[in-house]
């Protein structure tokens, strides 16, 4: 049973003075672009009022009062809107969290898309609730794309998910014009994780030289390091990577999107130093903490190579004299009992058929 | 959490949203039955609850009753609808007696209606904090009813509620396993996650919590803001270290977010449900959905005043997790973390943070930065716990790194911040020994003295006794090592020094020329110690004892006997091979000679001096009288290692071949230059570059080679590209012959190359001389005084190079001598007089001296220093009266300074002195020691 409420709001429009109105003129500053309608409540002066937004210029917005497109036109400066509110209950709640716990990102997207598409372009604007799924919208099209990435066995796959970095690349770019947001320098560096994955290190490179350097409990701190380890490991820097990944994993491990990541990175470092005993560790690590996920699967292919060259098969030497807790594991049988453990979900995950993107015309929007 | 507090916060969030819809409810007087009906209608879609409980009360007294099938059905929602509003109001008995009502009255009513009121039945149980009775309400409604898997999840997160409403975690996780499988909304997916993972955690079952750990992850978790959870999985963490499951300890450790952050993230969540609540509340929507929301709020407005009783614990935590990396050997992971908490911790825990972060550094090579950090730990912290391990460790790093001028400099700084050293017997002896390893003798030894003194009854004494006596030794002083030497053997004999003293102490009575006594401790040494690793180097001393003391023969014995030995070093192996052939040579038993070096050329141990050991060989040849058979062996020896340019000594060979076969007769030496063609023409046809540079080189001193055809051979030999295969004798041969043809720029580069590719060796040396003349040569040319400048440079840099590394030589008195001159051109007077004066004292560098204080002279005098001037020139004529054209040029100035005092008679004295000499007065000093004469008497 459902009960429902009708809208009460109680502003009226003439308690609208907040609004600089000049009814079908069009922006001085620079020529209006026309877009799809998108229906939201903005805020100005703690008042709040429903319109639909027509088009736009870089400083201020067009829009019609009401739910309806058609009307007399009244533009406000962006700098005057304390908060937007757009309509998102269109997003199938409850078949995306399906999707995202199915780890099936394009069907995540497809849900997204829809609704996010066409406020791309008013991401910057102050306080909207839009910004985060954008984000999130992006970070699935970016692990569609490598999902699709690791397992291309042929030009065409390659090309596909070479696209859709692209188009990850592109929705990420706008989400980093929301400035206000924290949301919009995660999404910077999301972008250079792209440009990675499209083998333009240069360009990310730079582009990561004019980032702000976060500080410690800074959402983008585990990400900055992250990219910074990505960037240096692709140039083989793998001291330098060490140091960035340690950053990142020992000071942002509550986060899903960064920490399984550097770990591998490090794990990685510690294979270039040929420290196989702590890259076993990690690989271990990552194995048993994140199960049933690409993360455990890369890390188990890592540890049965450690175990078939019998990397490890030596006891390791304690590297301090005195150590404080003695510990008395079996890592080898510790290792070789886990990958004995079968397990069918640790398969390598393929694309699902519905998980084709190069048609998809929702994707295709971002363009 | 979810006890009587939460049901008062429910029934408070009810009211709030009943009193907020009953502002814009209408208000009505008496009204008709269908006025009625669409008053309560109006009043519940708006959530005016309070003002709907009258009209449904007065429809219920007016028609509640009736028999009439239409108006029953009518009444249905009616008596549904006050189940309702009661229970939004809060007044949750009403609101159950109201729904049981309507079961009791509509037991075949609409199904949709009857299944919402069981679940809101429940729901009133729970809310009256009778959670069994609301459990089996749940249940029977479940059993009874078909709900959407929204409701269920609802219902079973509802029951889970009801389990830990009452502590009861291991019953609550069949429910919210339920609600996991369920679900489809994120925040009661994640709160489902993390009641779980608290549960599992409690039961310390990790395999069932890794699983769930990505959702645990999530920005919003509610991981993030529980103090459940956080608590839950400390206490894990502290269990799981307690039975020594370390690395599970620091997984979930790991797993506990900051006291601050769930802070934070509580607030900041709690106004984003509110934000959303009043949304909710504003735009309409799902009733239960903004039910759960509201719970949700009770929920964290709970967990805030809970977060605020609990001391923080972020420093410990963090502390806890960069330990476990540490033993875990994560060191890049725990350097990192102790620097942090180095930054944010209070003063002591700062002191340790630095020190773990230190010790963590220090398992990680290179080095570098486990030094910067030992550094900020001795700057910050002088009297710190730790500063006694961190300074004594990185003296100890230096030392293993063999990085001996280091170990001297921070352990000296050690002891100057830390006077009271608990260490500072170790730390003295480790500068005491890196003294001796840079060969500061004197330093080292007055430390290990200074060491003892001051701890007379430290364990290292024997050992510092011992290299006490070994930097006296090395430094000369035998009479001073002795006694320390003869304190090991009697008082330390339990010494790991005690065979090394033994032998040193006779190396000590060799040193004072007390031969036999050195003899006889070597011969006790070497009965004693048998396997001693210095058993070769004893029996070479003892080879030369015997022949300082005239036992040649005897001396010969030794040497080959101590060549026996494999540890005798390379530099002692060639000491006792040479001394050999220096012996038998001058007992001319030139067989013996010949048979020592074959063996030694069979042996051909790494370092052996072969050209050496083929130069002695041909002379053995030579002087038994077979000289076309020496004359062969030099050239076979030629054509076997002569294709490296790098070996030196085959162009030595070459010299003593060229030497040789000239003193053999016209007729060996004719078939000699004959033999060397054939051999030149083959190394050509096999393209053995290096050798056929070298045998044309030799061709050169052919006596009956043409003067075309010299010019030709030199020609082919000025040639860049030959510089690849050139030995250094044929690299100096072609700078002799690019000078002597005035190819500067062939020269230089010749020049250039000797000094990359045979950097240390004689043939360098003339090499940097003839680049400094090129500077010197081309700064006279030159106007442009930065360019003068540079070359000056560039001739004091090679000049000083000769000077250091060939200090004993000629050429280095010569380049101090033109490196004099250099700084009075630069007016460099102090440098001019330094150069100078270092020629002045090697007694094998007399005949340089005249020009030396010729020039200390010249410094003082372009200076107006004329008296003290005067004094050098003095000098000069009155000690080195024999070097003619000094004494002239001496002579002359000195006149010339006393004109400039205007001592004028003295002067013309001078003059005249000088011109008594009959060679000085025919000098072109002597003409113009005349003029001066004249215009002095003027």
């Amino acid at each position: 049973m459902k009960i429902t409420w009708g809208t009460v709001l109680l502003i009226t429009v003439c308690a609208w003075p907040m609004l600089r109105v000049h009814a079908q003129s069009a922006p001085k500053r620079s020529s209006s672009k026309q877009l799809r309608p998108v229906t939201a409540y903005i805020s100005a002066n703690n008042q709040e009022r429903q319109v639909t937004f027509v088009a736009r210029t870089r400083d201020s917005i067009s829009f019609v009062f009401g739910e309806s497109p058609t009307g007399a036109r009244q533009n406000i400066a962006i700098a005057q809107i304390d908060n937007v509110f757009f309509n998102l209950s269109a997003i199938e709640q409850g078949e995306l969290y399906q999707a995202i716990r199915d780890q099936n990102w394009v069907r995540a997207v497809r849900f997204l898309s829809p609704v996010i598409a066409p406020l791309l372009p008013y991401l910057d604007l102050p306080d909207n609730n839009a910004v985060e799924l954008a984000l999130s919208m992006g970070d699935y099209m970016m692990r569609a794309a490598s999902l699709r990435l690791r397992n291309a066995r042929t030009v065409k796959d390659r090309e596909t998910a070479e696209e859709q970095f692209r188009r990850a690349y592109t929705v990420l770019r706008h989400v980093t014009r929301a400035e206000w947001s924290s949301a919009g320098q995660i999404a910077d560096l999301k972008s250079l994780q792209c440009l990675l994955a499209l083998n333009r290190p240069q360009t990310a490179r730079k582009l990561f030289e004019d980032s702000v350097e976060p500080m410690p409990g800074d959402r983008a701190y585990g990400l900055y390091w992250l990219i910074k380890a990505e960037l240096d490991v692709q140039k083989e820097d793998f001291r330098s990577a060490m140091d960035a990944a340690v950053k990142s994993l020992c000071f942002e491990n509550k986060n899903i999107d960064t920490f399984p990541d550097a770990l591998m990175i490090s794990a990685r470092c510690y294979e270039e130093f040929q420290e196989w005993y702590r890259a076993r560790d990690i690989y271990y690590e990552v194995a048993r903490i994140f199960p049933k996920t690409d993360w455990s699967r890369a890390a188990r292919t890592r540890l049965q190579f450690i175990l078939d060259k019998e990397l490890t098969k030596e006891e390791e030497k304690s590297a301090v004299e005195t150590v404080f807790f003695g510990l008395k594991e079996d890592m080898n049988k510790m290792v070789a009992d886990l990958l004995k453990e079968t397990d069918k979900d640790e398969k390598v995950k393929q694309p699902e058929a519905d998980e084709e993107p190069a048609e998809d015309a929702d994707l295709k929007v971002f363009e | 959490m979810l006890k009587n507090g939460k049901r008062k916060r429910l029934i408070v969030v009810v009211i709030t949203l009943a009193t907020l819809w009953t502002g814009v409810s209408p208000s009505f007087g008496q009204a008709s039955v269908n006025e009625l009906f669409q008053a309560v209608n109006l009043s519940m879609s708006k959530g005016a609850f309070a003002d709907a409980i009258p009209d449904i009360n007065q429809l219920i007294e007016w028609l509640g009753e009736s028999k009439d099938a239409g108006v029953r059905l009518r009444m249905q929602g009616v008596f549904f609808n006050l189940g309702v509003a009661h229970f939004f109001l809060g007044e949750f008995d009403n609101s159950q007696k109201a729904f049981e009502d309507f079961k009791r009255r509509y037991p075949r009513g609409v199904r949709e209606n009857l299944a919402t009121a069981d679940l809101f039945i429940a729901d009133c149980l729970r809310f009256k904090g009778r959670f069994k009775e609301a459990i089996k309400a749940y249940e029977n409604a479940m059993r009874t009813h078909q709900y959407t898997s929204i409701l269920l999840a609802d219902m079973h997160s509802s029951i889970a509620r009801c389990y830990l409403a009452e502590g009861d975690w291991a019953s609550a996780m069949e429910p919210l396993q339920k609600v996991i499988g369920l679900s489809s909304d994120f925040i009661q997916y994640n709160w489902a996650a993390t009641l779980l993972v608290t549960s599992y955690l409690k039961n310390l079952d990790l395999d069932k919590v890794y699983p769930l750990v990505p959702l645990l992850l999530q920005r919003d978790s509610l991981a993030s803001r529980s103090v459940a959870f956080n608590m839950a999985a400390l206490e894990a963490g502290d269990e799981l270290f307690a039975t020594e499951r370390y690395r599970e300890a620091l997984w979930v450790h790991r797993m506990v977010y900051p006291h601050d952050l769930v802070a934070v993230r509580s607030e900041e969540y709690l106004e984003s449900l509110r934000h959303r609540a009043n949304r909710l509340m504003e735009t309409g929507g799902d009733a239960r959905t903004l039910m759960r929301l509201q719970e949700s709020i009770g929920e964290l407005e709970e967990e805030l005043k809970a977060i605020a009783q609990i001391d923080n614990y972020d420093i410990e935590l963090l502390f806890r997790v960069a330990r476990g990396y540490m033993e875990l050997s994560r060191f890049w992971e725990s350097r990192e973390m102790f620097l942090h908490l180095h930054r944010i911790g209070d003063a002591e825990m700062a002191d340790e943070a630095l020190f773990l972060a230190f010790r963590s550094s220090s398992a990680l090579l290179p080095w570098t930065r486990a030094y910067e950090i030992g550094n900020m730990y001795m700057d910050k912290f002088p009297s710190g716990h730790w500063f006694p391990m961190v300074s004594l460790a990185m003296g100890q790093m230096y030392a293993k790194e063999l990085n001996w001028p280091m170990v001297i400099e921070h352990l000296t700084r050690t002891l100057e911040i830390s006077p009271a050293h608990p260490s500072a017997a170790e730390c003295m002896f480790l500068i005491g020994y890196a003294a001796f390893m840079e060969e500061m003798f004197d330093r080292a030894a007055g430390t290990f003295k200074q060491m003892m003194a001051l701890f007379p009854q430290n364990e290292m004494i024997p050992d510092a006794t011992y290299w006490t006596a070994m930097a006296l030794l090395f430094d000369g002083k035998y009479d001073e090592a002795s006694p320390e030497f003869d304190k090991i053997l009697d008082q330390y004999s339990d010494s790991v020094y005690l065979e090394d003293a033994m032998f040193r102490r006779a190396v000590c009575d060799y040193g004072q020329a007390q031969f036999e006594d050195s003899d006889k401790r070597l011969a006790e040494f070497i009965a004693r110690y048998p396997d001693s690793q210095l058993i070769g180097e004893g029996t070479m001393m003892r080879g030369d004892i015997a022949g300082a003391l005239g036992n040649n023969m005897e001396a010969v014995e030794f040497y080959r006997q101590a060549m026996t030995h494999d540890h005798l070093n390379i530099e002692h192996y060639n000491h006792c091979a040479f001394q050999t052939a220096t012996i038998l040579r001058d007992a001319e038993e030139y067989g013996r000679l010949r048979a020592h070096f074959t063996q030694y050329m069979e042996r051909n141990r790494e370092g052996s001096n072969m050209p050496q050991a083929i130069y002695w060989i041909g002379l053995s040849l030579w002087n038994t009288g077979e000289h076309e058979g020496a004359l062969r062996f030099y050239q076979d020896a030629v054509e076997k290692y002569g294709q490296n340019p790098r070996e030196i000594g085959i162009d030595l060979i070459l010299d003593e071949w060229i030497a040789r076969s000239k003193r053999g007769g016209p007729e060996i030496e004719k078939k000699a230059w004959n033999n060397l063609k054939v051999h030149l023409r083959n190394a050509a046809g096999r393209g053995q570059h290096a050798l056929v540079l070298r045998l044309t080189r030799v061709l050169l001193y052919d006596p009956g080679l043409q003067q075309g055809e010299r010019f030709r051979i030199i020609s082919n030999l000025l040639n860049e590209e030959n510089l690849e295969h050139a030995s250094p004798a044929v690299s100096q041969a072609m700078l002799e012959f690019a000078i002597e043809r005035d190819q500067r720029d062939l020269a230089t580069q010749i020049a250039q190359h000797i000094i990359d590719n045979f950097t240390e060796t004689d043939y360098a040396l003339d090499a940097r001389m003839t680049l400094a003349n090129f500077a010197i040569e081309a700064a006279k040319q030159t106007e442009n005084m930065t360019e003068r400048d540079a070359l000056h440079d560039e001739a004091i840099r090679h000049m000083d190079v000769i000077r250091s590394i060939y200090a004993s030589t000629p050429e280095a008195a010569q380049a101090l001598i033109t490196l004099g001159w250099l700084y009075i051109d630069k007016r460099d007077f102090k440098a001019a007089d330094e150069a100078f004066t270092a020629v002045l004292g090697p007694p094998e560098w007399r005949p340089m001296r005249p020009e030396a204080l010729y020039g200390r002279g010249e410094a003082l005098f372009a200076q107006r220093q004329f008296l003290e001037a005067s004094a050098y020139y003095e000098r000069i004529y009155l000690l080195y009266s024999h070097y003619r054209n000094w004494t002239a040029k001496a002579y002359l100035r000195r006149a010339e300074c006393l004109q400039r005092l205007f001592e004028y008679d003295k002067a013309a004295e001078v003059l005249n002195e000088m011109l008594a000499e009959s060679d000085m007065a025919a000098m072109p000093e002597g003409k113009e020691a005349k003029k001066m004469l004249a215009s002095l008497k003027r």
